[in-house]
């Protein structure tokens, strides 16, 4: 899960980019995109969350994409909009969470649902690539305070997110070294450097 | 009869199949001494989670190199805040300290 947020600009970033990534990685990771207003199921999700006091199920539903197995939920149109670099960061972050599916299998659902401290580390990983997918992109690293503390909204502890600064802090090094540590970023930028090379800092 | 034979029948397959997660989910790393504590494994980095057990964080024989300059990854301290060393993947000839 991970809500749209543009971070890096989109100028020089055309639709077609953005649908030919989403579509490359809907084929190797087996995936499915779904309008997540328009699912039944994400709606129940949100009011379940709002109910606990999590996140408003309206937030829930217009600012975040969700991953469940291998159907991801998003609250745009993939191509069209203004933060065009966003959807392809959210495009590698939620199929990071794949990843981890195909890493782990039933166990990663169990531990994603029932623990708060595996919850938190899986978002850190996922958010790696997010870190992964900037970095590309702008030559800069994100903070990992900032990214750790957007945990907030996936219903973890203070010491979870700490722990996530933590794992993201250590992984910031790998990234300024230029290292690629998640496989969902080997795969996108793997695309993006064959197929938009100009778009990689410094262009 | 008719329910109880089917509630029979479901919880024949419900009743393992949370056992065998209850199992799963209990499959966690060795126990650490203080979240967010880092070490290396190997060529593991690992975090003491919240649950104070060590968790993967990288791999560093499975990093990719963006420049692809073929120098291997190795698992070491990179650096730290006061008191504190924390430990990641770097090419081998920036880990000051050598490998862990």
């Amino acid at each position: 899960m991970m809500p749209l947020a543009a971070r890096a600009s989109s100028i020089g970033v055309r639709p077609e980019t953005v649908r030919g990534l989403w579509a490359f990685m809907q084929d190797r990771y087996r995936t499915t995109v779904h309008a997540k207003a328009d699912a039944l199921e994400m709606v129940a999700v949100g009011f379940a969350l709002e109910r606990m006091g999590v996140l408003s199920a309206e937030e829930f539903l217009k600012r975040y994409a969700t991953t469940l197995g291998r159907r991801i939920y998003v609250p745009f149109a993939i191509g069209e909009g203004a933060d065009l670099w966003g959807q392809m960061a959210l495009c590698a972050h939620e199929h990071q969470h794949v990843e981890q599916l195909d890493r782990e299998g039933l166990s990663f659902v169990w531990n994603y649902l029932s623990r708060p401290a595996k919850r938190a580390l899986y978002e850190a990983d996922a958010y790696v690539t997010t870190l992964e997918m900037h970095f590309w992109r702008t030559g800069e690293l994100l903070s990992a305070d900032d990214l750790s503390a957007q945990l907030r909204a996936y219903a973890v502890g203070e010491t979870d997110i700490a722990v996530a600064r933590q794992a993201l802090a250590m992984a910031s090094v790998t990234v300024r070294a230029g290292g690629i540590v998640t496989g969902a970023a080997r795969v996108a930028l793997g695309w993006l450097e064959a197929n938009a090379p100009e778009l990689r800092y410094p262009g | 009869m008719k329910v109880h034979t089917m509630f029979a029948a479901i919880a024949s397959v419900v009743a393992p199949a949370l056992a065998l997660l209850v199992l799963m989910g209990g499959c966690t790393g060795a126990k650490c001494p203080e979240p967010t504590r880092s070490r290396c494994a190997g060529q593991v980095a690992q975090v003491c989670s919240a649950e104070e057990r060590w968790e993967d964080v990288m791999d560093c024989d499975r990093i990719a190199s963006l420049a692809g300059s073929g120098e291997p990854w190795v698992c070491c301290a990179v650096e730290g805040t006061v008191g504190v060393e924390t430990y990641g993947c770097v090419p081998a000839s920036r880990c000051a300290g050598g490998a862990r």
